[in-house]
């Protein structure tokens, strides 16, 4: 069975290049446009990993982590930002809220599913 | 609140205008991501269907095709050269017909001293008065059996004037056979190598085609791989596009509210209208720079991108030409139908030859059955001459004890014995010269036999190769067409998609505007050029917490550098983490 990655962003054409490099390496993927909406989905449907940017509206990243393992079925999910945030900052805010990467954007096609492969096993 | 009404006024204006430009983009990249994707999966279905066209071409299926046509090849040829040796099987024939005339003619000629004798022998008969000796049976059996031995004579002339026909007719079709089909035959070898040949050099050619396939797929992938990486410019622009909108909020909101104790500006609190407008206008310049560098970036991925796919299209052409390179013939048909019509021919031309070596048969049959009835005419000439020399015996006792009565007579029965030592040499004759024949005709129809058991088994092996054939080039046509089909058509879409990315045109005009205005701010309260110097460290304060991405830090860290410390920065891409500043 394929693994499934929760994709989360409010910009459509962001969710449309992680969705197109990730369906290329066989992953199945639910998008979400908020971390609201991510929220919701993270409780209807099983996930192997989140995929989610930082600056979102009705929910951001930082918030979304937080709700997240909360959940028993998410808890231990990998939780990889995919933001054009640096600053270290936000960084240690996310480390502590339990994110498991950071990956800066423009990303590379490369990189994105090198950091998947090793998350998800 | 700061004496600077137009500017403000202007200010939210081209907040508004900024902030459109970054949601008027998105749907243009969305379409190019709907592109890029559709194009990823189906140039690797076409690079799949390719490798799978190339592979039916190192089939097992074709290898038995090319078995086939070379043994096709090389029977045909052995075959070719025999015809050349076998208007001599007709020579023995030829010579036997030449031949029996004359011993025939001597029978003849024997024919009618026996009818003279058989006269003179009753005329010499009556002349006989002997008491009790009667000849009569004599003469009238000699007359009878004369009689008999010209008939057969004459039946065994005209036995070998058929015969004569018949061998001129078989050495017409031996010339003509001859003549046709060893040139065909030869044809027929010289089509099937040229099928040997079209199907090496397309086989050739498909491996070396799979091989530029091989190198193009890495190529396609880094292209593809480029293309996302640039489609994310998109949503770095409207970031960006919207931190400047935020800035110029922020700061109309400063300069209508004013710096308060209590407020986010309290460090502004004691700035007067000449220090909160070099602000502003610092902070306009600042966002001009931003503006500048976002727009240069944009403008720069979009042009990648636009390489890209029209590298990518170009990919495509290339995989539509290297398919009729390896899979169609010189006027753009399909390779195999070359070859099924050689095959085809070749059928054809073996189909033809086994019915002429079957009607030379059949001739050959003919003389064969023409040899046999001058043979059985001669048995019959054997076996009166045989009767007719008893009674010459007979005679010639009978003659002897009549004495002097009887010699005349007896003269008579020894030319009669004489006539028939001699018809026994002339048939023995005719038998020696028409011996030959039958074994000759029968070497000739067993080689005919099995050079047409040849013939037939090359027919069916080519029918079968043929019929493998005309399967493998309907397959290998669907195929071909379809896949030239899906790369028109993935050419043509990301050909549109290229001609229809006019971001750059829509957003030249869009960008300029935006940049000469925010130039263009007037300021009511004049401003001193020593207080923008010191205004930098406001300024810092002001956006400290505003921007997100390292490039707008940059921008903002070069902005506040001397102008002679100021360096080009690239509008690149962000440099690829290690997995050590990915990973927590």
């Amino acid at each position: 069975m394929g693994k499934t990655i929760l994709s989360i962003d409010d910009s459509a054409s962001m969710r449309q290049m992680v969705r197109f490099t990730l369906n290329s390496a066989g992953y199945d993927v639910i998008e979400a446009i908020d971390g609201l909406d991510g929220l919701a989905k993270a409780r209807s449907s099983p996930i192997n990993v989140v995929l989610t940017d930082l600056n979102m509206p009705r929910m951001d990243g930082i918030t979304l982590i937080r709700e997240l393992r909360e959940l028993p079925e998410v808890k231990w999910v990998p939780i990889i930002f995919l933001t054009t945030e640096s600053s270290n900052d936000r960084k240690a805010e996310a480390k502590a809220a339990g994110a498991t990467a950071w990956i800066v954007k423009p990303f590379q096609q490369e990189q994105l599913l090198t950091v998947v492969k090793r998350v998800i096993g | 609140m700061l004496d600077s009404g137009i500017a403000i006024s202007t200010i939210r204006t081209l907040i508004d205008d900024v902030r459109q430009l970054g949601l008027s983009i998105e749907p243009i990249f969305i379409k190019i991501g709907e592109t890029l994707a559709e194009s990823a999966a189906d140039l690797s279905g076409l690079q799949q269907e390719f490798a799978a066209l190339s592979a039916s071409l190192e089939s097992d299926d074709m290898e038995r095709i090319g078995l086939v046509l070379g043994e096709a090849a090389q029977k045909s040829m052995v075959l070719s050269l025999a015809i050349e040796g076998e208007g001599d099987l007709l020579a023995p024939v030829t010579r036997a017909v030449q031949e029996v005339g004359k011993p025939l003619n001597s029978l003849k000629q024997i024919g009618s001293e026996v009818g003279a004798l058989s006269v003179n022998a009753k005329v010499l008969a009556a002349q006989v008065h002997v008491a009790g000796i009667d000849f009569s049976v004599f003469t009238q059996e000699i007359g009878r059996l004369g009689a008999l031995g010209s008939d057969a004579v004459q039946k065994t002339e005209a036995s070998l004037e058929i015969v004569k026909v018949m061998v001129n007719r078989a050495q017409d079709a031996f010339s003509a056979f001859g003549k046709d089909n060893a040139a065909e035959l030869t044809q027929v070898a010289q089509r099937m190598d040229i099928c040997l040949s079209f199907l090496a050099r397309r086989q050739d050619a498909s491996r070396n085609a799979i091989n530029r396939m091989s190198a193009m797929t890495k190529d396609i992938e880094e292209k593809i791989s480029q293309c996302v990486a640039s489609l994310q410019i998109n949503d770095l622009t409207s970031q960006r596009i919207d931190h400047i909108a935020v800035a110029l909020d922020k700061l109309c909101h400063l300069l209508e509210e004013g710096p308060t104790k209590e407020g986010e500006y309290a460090w502004a609190v004691d700035f007067d209208s000449a220090h909160l407008a070099a602000l502003a206008l610092t902070v306009c310049t600042l966002q001009k720079s931003q503006f500048l560098y976002a727009s240069e970036a944009f403008s720069k991925e979009v042009d990648k991108i636009i390489s890209s796919l029209t590298g990518l299209s170009s990919d495509v052409w290339d995989i539509h030409s290297i398919t009729k390179d390896v899979f169609q013939g010189d006027k753009g048909e399909n390779f195999i139908r070359d070859v099924q019509t050689h095959a085809e021919t070749s059928a054809r031309l073996l189909d033809m030859y086994v019915s002429a070596k079957q009607q030379i048969c059949t001739i050959m049959g003919d003389v064969s059955e023409g040899f046999k009835a001058m043979s059985q005419d001669v048995s019959a000439i054997n076996s009166i001459d045989a009767d007719i020399r008893v009674m010459g015996l007979n005679a010639t006792f009978k003659c002897g004890r009549l004495g002097d009565s009887g010699r005349a007579l007896g003269v008579v029965a020894q030319e009669l014995r004489s006539c028939s030592r001699r018809t026994e040499e002339s048939s023995a004759a005719v038998v020696t010269t028409i011996a030959p024949v039958a074994q000759a005709i029968t070497d000739l129809v067993d080689r005919t036999n099995t050079e047409n058991s040849q013939a037939e088994s090359l027919t069916t092996q080519t029918e079968t190769a043929l019929a493998e054939l005309t399967n493998l080039v309907q397959t290998l046509e669907t195929s071909v067409l379809g896949l030239q089909g899906r790369c028109n058509r993935l050419a043509v879409l990301m050909e549109k998609t290229v001609s229809s990315i006019d971001v750059n045109k829509i957003m030249a005009p869009k960008i300029s505007s935006v940049l000469d205005r925010l130039s263009q701010i007037n300021w009511a309260t004049p401003i001193d050029d020593q207080m923008l110097e010191t205004v930098q460290d406001d300024v810092r304060k002001f956006l400290a917490s505003h921007y997100t991405m390292e490039g707008e830090r940059t921008i903002h860290a070069l902005f506040d550098a001397l102008p002679a410390e100021r360096t080009e920065i690239s509008a690149t891409s962000a440099e690829t983490q290690s997995m050590d500043d990915i990973f927590f």
